[in-house]
Parts: C-alpha cells; structure tokens; sequence
C-alpha cells in the first residue's frame, strides 16, 4: 500500500514539476571569499568581483550526458582514455549508451571526471563555473542572494553534508526548492566541478592553516582562511582538494556557465 | 572553438604528413590511455611554431610549470633542473627534453620566452618553453601534470612546485615535488627506465 | 585472546631461523618478512605480538561514513575508520615498518585522511592520505617511537570529522613487549554535538554551533550510550591483571579517567614511557591515551566514569566492568549496618520558608512537576524516564510505578533501598529521600505518571500528605 503510494507520489511529481533545463542570468555582484585564497601583501582579503554570467539551473542529467556521448564517441565509458578519467568513469552506465535499469535519466550524470565535465560544456559552447562563481552561485539561500552568514542556512547545509549517504542511485534533479536566483540542487544533491579545482595551494589538511611552505608552493602573498565558521565551505574545499582531474566519484556531478572566463 | 581549430589544423597536418597509409586513423593516433599525448591542445615553442605534447614522442620528457615574471620560487627550480642535468649526463642519459610550460599565457608569448631563456642560458638542447595559448589549456595541462595554480591580483601565480618525469610514451612515471627535493631517485629511474 | 600462529607466521619464522643462521643475531631494527596487521572493533584488542624481530606491517583500513545509534532512540551519522566508533585497534611494534593502506568507501560524501601519532614526520601521515571517496592512498612510516597513540582524521574541517568519531588508537609495543597480564580491553571517550538535546529522539545531526562553543551533547565512552553497559559490560574475574588501553579523541574535552571502586596499579601516564602508580583518577588529554592496570581483588560491577562528574550522569560517560569470582569480605564488606543518627542538640534551625507557589490547574501542575523533575530526578532516572539499564530503573511506561501510586509517594517522600523489580528487570539501588514539599511531592508525580506511556493519574498535596515517607529500608525486604 506504501509502495502504491509512493510510485503514485514519484508519478505525480515528475510530470507536475519537471523543471525545464534553461540558462539563467545572473547579475553580477561581490563575493567575500571565505575559502582559503591568496591574498595580497598586506593581508587584506579583499572582495572578489564577479561580472554578470549565465548559469544552468539544474546540473546536467544522466541522459543529457548520454546525447554528449553519442555525439562525441571519444567520451563514452569504452573509449574514455585513461589519462581523462578513472576506471569507474560512468559506473551507472549499463554500456556506451545505456543506463543500468536502476539509473533515472533525469538523475544528475555523476562519476564524471573534470576533462569529461568540461568536454561536456565545451560542445555546448559553454564552460565550468569557476571557484568564485560557483560559490557565489552557492551562497544563494531560497530568499537570500548571500546567505553565507546566515546561521540556519549554515546548519542546513551542514545536514545534508552530515547525512547518511546511503547506496541507493542519485534521486533526479530539480525537486527541491529553487534558490535565490532560481538554480536547482547547488546542495543536497551532489558535489559540483569548478573550472579551478585544483588552485588550492594547501591540502585538505586542517591544521595548516593557511600558512604555505615555500619550498612547495611559490607565492608572492600569504594564503588565509576566512570565516573558520562556515565549515560548509571548508568541506567544499576539502572535497576539492581531494580531486584529480580524472577523479570519478558517486556524488560528483557538474552543471556549466555561460560567460567570459573568469578566475 | 579553439578545439574544433586544433582538430582541423590536427587533421590537415595528418592529411598532409602522413598520406594513405594512415587512411584508418582519420582522428588522432593512437597513444596509450595514460599518455599525456593523449591532449591535444596546441602550444607555441620559443620560435613561435605551434607544438602539440605529441611531438615530443619517443623522447623522455622532464616537464615542470612556471612563468617568466616569477621571482621566488621558480629561478630555483631552474637551478634544480640544472643540477638533475648534470647529473643525467654522468650517467648518460641522452634522448630526454626539459619541458618548461608557461602559466602566464597573457605575457608569456614566444618572443617574451625566447628572451628569458637565454638571459637564463637556457637557450639550449635539452631544454625548451612552452607558450600556452589559453587560461582553459594552462589548467589542462596542470590537471593533467598534478600541479595546483592561483592566479593573483599582480598578474603572478601562486602555485606548486612539481617536477614530472614523462616516458617515451608521454606516461607519467615519477614527480618531484619541491625544489628542494632529493632528485638522486628519480635521476636513477630515468636512466633505468627503458620505456 | 591468544590465537595458533598463522602460515604467515610460520614463513617469516623460518626467514628468521635463516637469517638467524647467517647473521648469527637478529639485528635489532632488521626488517624481516611482511604481515597484514589484524585490526579489532573495540572493546576488542589484537593479541599481543610474539615475534622478536621487526617486520613490514601491512595495514589496510576503511574509512565508513554511516548511520549508527548514538543513544536509544536515537541515530547519528558517523564517518568511522573501519566502521566503528572510535576506530579499529592497531598493534605493531617498535622498529616495524609500517604500510599504511587508507580506503574511502565509494558511498563516502567526504574525503578523508589519517594522522597517526606514532608517525614521525610533517603531518603524522595526513598530507600523503587524503582520500576522496572510492580511492585510496598509501603511505609508510618507521614506528621510532614506542607507547600508546591516537590517530585520527585530519582533513578540514577537522572539528568535524573528529566530533564524527573519526579517531581510534595505534599500540607500539616497545622493542621488549609489555608485561603480560590476564585481560585487555580498549576503551576510548569522545564529545559528541547533536542538534538535538540529550536523549532527543530520532535522527540528529551535527551541530557546529554547539561544537565551536564546546559545548557537548553527548560525552561517550566507545560511541553510544551504554556501549559497554549491562550484557555489554567488559568481562573479569577475581585475581585477574586487567589492562585498559584508554584514549580520548575529543574533539574538545579532556577526561578525567576513573575506575569506581579500583585504584590503578600502574599508569602509563599519557600513553608514555613512564609508570605512575595507585592513582584513582588519570587524565587522558583529547588526542593523548592512557594504559591502566589493576588487579581485580572482589566481585561486582565496577563503573568507569569521566569523573568530570555531570558528564557521566548525564551526558553518557559511563561504562562497566563486572567481575565474577568470590566475594572477600576483609577487602570490602559492602554494608555492615545503617542506623538513624541524631546529632546533639537537635535539627538544625529552619530556614526561612521561601513563598510557596501553589499550582491552579493540572497543566499547571505538570509544568511545575516537571521542573521539579529536571531538577531532582533526571541524573538517575534520565531525562527521557527510561533509567540507567542495571543502575536506575525506568519511570517511563513502568509497571511498579503505575501499580501503586500511594507507594509511589512513599517513596518520592522517603527514599527506597533494596531489590525491586521493575518491567520485568530487577534493580537492587539506593534511592535517597527527597526534600520536597507535599505541593511539589503531588506535582512531581503527576507529571511522571502524565509522561512515557504512564498512567496519567493525578496526585493532589493532599493526597501527598497522607502518606507517609516509606523509610529508607523497607521496601521488597
């Protein structure tokens, strides 16, 4: 009975309220950079500037991603050379250009590797968000364009970075509530690529704390963290600092941006 | 866009060189999965011709990143790579190239490379520079290399310091990471390595 | 605890008695053969180690992020290092060379690393180990120094992955092996912060807010309530040398070890080289150890506490250790006799009596009944009614209470000691009489009986007065 329930529940929901995959526009603006980041030489950490971009509002599908394949055979999971990704590239692919029977087509395409996110949005003529946009974009409550001090967003994000994974498939896209400039699952779905991943300079080590070795890494500034109290963004930057560019993983997904390169 | 441009100039160099024996591969040949040829993104040497990772083929290839205006850490790096040659020639390690690529690729154009080359007296074999074309082909090449950059608001970089030892297949085999760092295994696996 | 040699063992035997032959001695620090450590959940502790020589260790172990209960009624994401909290015990020895192995399960959402403290070197191994989720990593490191160690999970933010349970403890046994005694156990504390207050039911998640300020929800011993309470208590017998690897993986507070009832014959003060001995009490720092002995002289539960007191009673540090063997009455003779004392001269002067609230309505009273409640009762009886399993009975859906209100009076008004019997469990306490007044007496009860299931009877002041206080002994006798 449940079950009969919840089918008619999952039927309902999908036809009612499949959003539409679009670009978005959003309107330039300043970021606060409260990851790790250079900063100048006198330690100010400065505002980040970032110009108006497009952005799309769900991450790209399972099944957009296999139209990418079909049109470009190079990434499929047969042919994907293994400098561009690991060997669990499209584990929820059956084959080239079918889904495991489980994999909902409308579920974001995950265990993709940055080369392969990339590849995707170049074909669109798009591109990766970069470190600054994509936290820009993320610091969106449903009703705030900057929620990134707000306590309660804070301690709902860090439940679903707190939530037990589970090893059922990904849910499909676009069933929560849009943000504040009306992109869907920026959080609590997946992971996302940036463009930048690998530009933080100190690991995903914790104690650190920002200071470098200049043996390793050149650098004309100091690197400092912000606000050690966002620990959503200290997990997004641990998460990132942990990738390779062929990483391939279960919740790591990507959407692209529309706009001038900027990082 | 510039990937379809570099497919075309990739296909009219295939068209041109290698004639009907090749009628087969009409995209890129085949290299292995872990090679680094495997990009085909197009750099510019210090002469100003373009240059794919691929050229470089069957030699040993010691590949770092760092860019021109770089004052801290990358002179040492150079200096590093000095001592590694020496050291390589004592064991007789011939076939290789030290590959230097710029992150720089808005003031890092071949001419500017060429200049700093030979103010460092580097304007020699085994040693070249790279010129990147673009931001979206420097991160390419870092992803691929392990190297992590942050642009900074001079117009400098803040990056890793990490040597890479490619083999004749373009496979990366071995880092070093630092400029301080012990070279002595490395120079040793180089000379052993037969690939 | 002792296990036949493996054919492992046989093969770097043999490479020993080889090597014996051709050297003539075994070097000291000599790496000979490999093996793959066998790691154990807690309170399990792998066997000590026979071997002389030094060997390659192989340790292979799997970071879990999973649902588990923290307390009854209620779960907790965990993020584990073999799927226990605090991880998986690691013994090797002085001189060993160490192979580390560090998995992250592909269903992980969050990298992870590893910082051992018996590593030497920049990190403790965290830089060379951060692993995202479906890889691993491997590093090694020379064991140099012997003793008892944390490790733990070092990526950012750390405050988090440490308050997830992501901890556990590394043995190096010094070159000569430790004494042998007759039972080891690993027992290890940690501060939790829940969303949730203490007991809240269902799903809680992390709260940082709680954990900046230090401010724990829960203070557990081996990652749950009563992780090592009732049939879960650590087993010993009479005579029996006992061993306690103890560590503490914080994140935040330091313990205040203690053994009720025992004295430590020796300490190996933070988990080090030097031995402190007969101490009740020993500190084990977040991110530091301790290994205690004692000797087990007579019968009977044995409860270990962090004696920062309220932490036990009412954040959950406190675990157990029950020996069987005969009683020794010259040892201890458990209580001889208890009379009434009355001092010279007589009571002491009555304070002033402070205005006395009288509550107008049942809602009223069972508001007031439960502040009364919070304030007496919760250390034994729980905030959630459901007792201490083995210590302090249940009053939520209690079929002693709801059986007899007027004795439920009695003993509100006068205390009980002696064997009970209490939803089928038999309770065998002290319950000290409590001052209150017949007002609060019929306040505190009511709400108890409108709470858990219970019978929602009222009990009126005037009802309360009636009864008299059933005397400390009595009760069941």
């Amino acid at each position: 009975m449940l079950h009969v329930l919840t089918l008619a529940f999952i039927f309902f929901t999908a036809h009612a309220n499949q959003i539409k995959p679009r670009l978005v526009q959003i309107p330039g603006g300043e970021l606060k950079p409260f990851w790790i980041a250079p900063t100048d030489i006198t330690g100010e950490q400065e505002k980040i500037r970032i110009p108006p971009f497009h952005a799309m509002n769900l991450p790209v599908t399972n099944s957009e991603y296999v139209d990418f394949v079909r049109a470009n055979p190079k990434w499929r999971k047969s042919k994907i050379k293994r400098i561009f990704a690991d060997p669990s590239y499209l584990e929820q692919f059956a084959s080239d250009l079918r889904l495991k029977k489980e994999i909902h087509p409308r579920a974001p395409v995950t265990y993709v590797s940055w080369f392969a996110a990339r590849a995707y949005c170049e074909s669109h003529g798009l591109r990766l968000p970069s470190l600054a946009e994509w936290e820009y974009l993320g610091a969106a409550s449903e009703t705030k364009a900057d929620a990134s001090e707000d306590p309660d967003y804070l301690a709902r994000l860090i439940e679903w970075y707190n939530k037990p994974p589970g090893s059922g498939p990904v849910p499909p896209v676009g069933r929560g509530k849009p943000n504040y400039y009306g992109l869907y699952d920026l959080h609590g779905l997946i992971w996302e690529w940036i463009e930048d991943f690998n530009s933080s300079l100190i690991s995903g080590e914790s104690r650190t704390n920002g200071s470098i070795e200049r043996e390793l890494v050149c650098a004309a500034g100091s690197l400092a963290g912000g606000n050690k109290e966002n620990y959503p963004a200290f997990m997004r930057f641990a998460f990132r600092s942990s990738l390779k560019g062929t990483s391939t993983i279960r919740n790591l997904g990507f959407r692209c941006v529309k706009g001038e390169r900027n990082e | 866009m510039s990937k379809r441009k570099s497919l075309l100039a990739l296909a009219l160099v295939l068209a041109v060189t290698c004639g009907a024996d090749q009628k087969n591969k009409a995209s890129a040949p085949e290299f292995k999965g872990e090679s680094v040829y495997n990009i085909e993104t197009i750099w510019l040497d210090p002469s100003g011709k373009e240059i794919r990772l691929a050229d470089f083929h069957g030699k040993k290839i010691l590949m770092t990143m760092i860019y021109t205006h770089c004052q801290y850490t990358c002179p040492l790096m150079i200096a590093k790579l000095k001592e590694i040659e020496t050291d390589l020639k004592k064991k007789g390690v011939r076939n290789y190239k030290i590959v230097l690529a710029s992150f720089d690729h808005e003031r890092d154009n071949p001419r500017r490379v060429a200049e700093y080359l030979k103010e460092r007296k580097i304007n020699r074999e085994p040693w070249t520079m790279l010129s990147p074309r673009s931001a979206a082909d420097v991160r390419e090449l870092a992803a691929v290399l392990g190297i992590t950059y942050a642009k900074e608001k001079e117009g400098g970089f803040a990056h890793s310091n990490r040597l890479v030892y490619l083999d004749k297949e373009g496979v990366p085999r071995k880092a070093l990471d630092g400029v301080k760092a012990d070279h002595k295994d490395l120079v040793a696996f180089m000379a052993n390595d037969r690939k | 605890m002792l296990r036949p040699s493996s054919v492992g063992d046989f093969k770097t035997k043999a490479i020993l008695a080889i090597s014996l032959l051709i050297t003539g001695c075994p070097k000291s620090d000599k790496i000979i053969g490999e093996e793959v450590a066998k790691l154990t959940a807690p309170p399990e502790v792998p066997p000590p180690i026979t071997r002389k020589h030094n060997t390659k260790v192989i340790v292979h172990l799997e970071v879990l992020e999973k649902r588990m209960k923290i307390a009854d009624g209620v779960d907790y994401t965990f993020w584990t290092f073999g799927g226990t909290v605090p991880g998986s015990f690691i013994r090797i020895k002085e001189g060993d060379l160490v192979e580390f192995h560090l998995s992250n399960h592909p269903t992980s959402k969050m990298p992870h690393n590893i910082d051992l403290h018996a590593v030497t070197g920049p990190g403790g191994g965290a830089s060379a180990s951060m692993t995202a989720p479906g890889r691993e990593t491997i590093f090694s490191f020379k064991a140099l120094n012997h003793g008892l160690f944390v490790y733990h999970c070092a990526a950012a933010p750390i405050g988090m992955h440490v308050g997830n349970g992501m901890y556990g403890l590394i043995l190096v046994e010094p070159k000569e092996g430790l004494p042998k005694v007759d039972r080891e156990h690993y027992v290890m504390q940690g501060d939790f912060y829940t969303k949730g207050k203490y007991g809240e039911q269902g799903y809680q998640p992390f709260s940082m807010e709680k954990a900046i300020e230090e401010k724990p929800t829960y203070v557990l011993f081996n990652g749950s309530v009563g992780a090592l309470n009732g049939d879960k208590a650590l087993p010993a017998k009479v005579g029996e040398t006992v061993r306690l690897y103890v560590g503490n993986g914080g994140p935040n507070l330091t313990s205040s070890f203690h053994l009720i009832g025992e004295i430590f014959e020796k300490v190996y003060v933070e988990g080090g080289t030097s031995v402190n001995r007969n101490l009740a009490t020993t500190t084990v720092p977040a991110g530091g150890a301790a290994i205690v002995e004692f000797k087990i002289d007579v019968p009977g539960t044995y409860i270990m506490v962090d004696h920062a007191i309220l932490r036990a009673f009412n954040k959950g540090a406190l675990g157990m250790i029950k020996a069987e063997g005969p009683e020794d009455k010259i040892i201890y003779s458990g209580l001889i006799s208890e009379r009434v004392y009355l001092p010279e001269g007589g009571a002491l002067p009555k304070t002033p009596e402070a205005e006395v609230r009288i509550a107008k309505s049942l809602e009223e009273r069972i508001r007031m009944g439960q502040t009364i409640y919070e304030q007496n009762c919760t250390a034994c009886h729980q905030a959630d009614g459901r007792g201490v399993p083995h210590a302090f009975p249940p009053l939520a859906n209690s079929d002693f209470l709801n059986a007899d209100k007027t004795r439920a009076i009695g003993i509100v008004k006068g205390g009980l000691s002696g064997p009970i019997v209490v939803n089928g469990e038999s309770y065998n306490g002290v319950m000290p009489a409590l001052s209150l007044t017949d007002e609060e007496v019929a306040n505190v009860l009511t709400y108890v009986y409108s709470a858990w299931g219970n019978s929602k009877q009222t009990v009126t002041p005037e009802e309360a007065a009636k009864v008299k206080p059933s005397g400390v002994v009595g009760i069941g006798q």
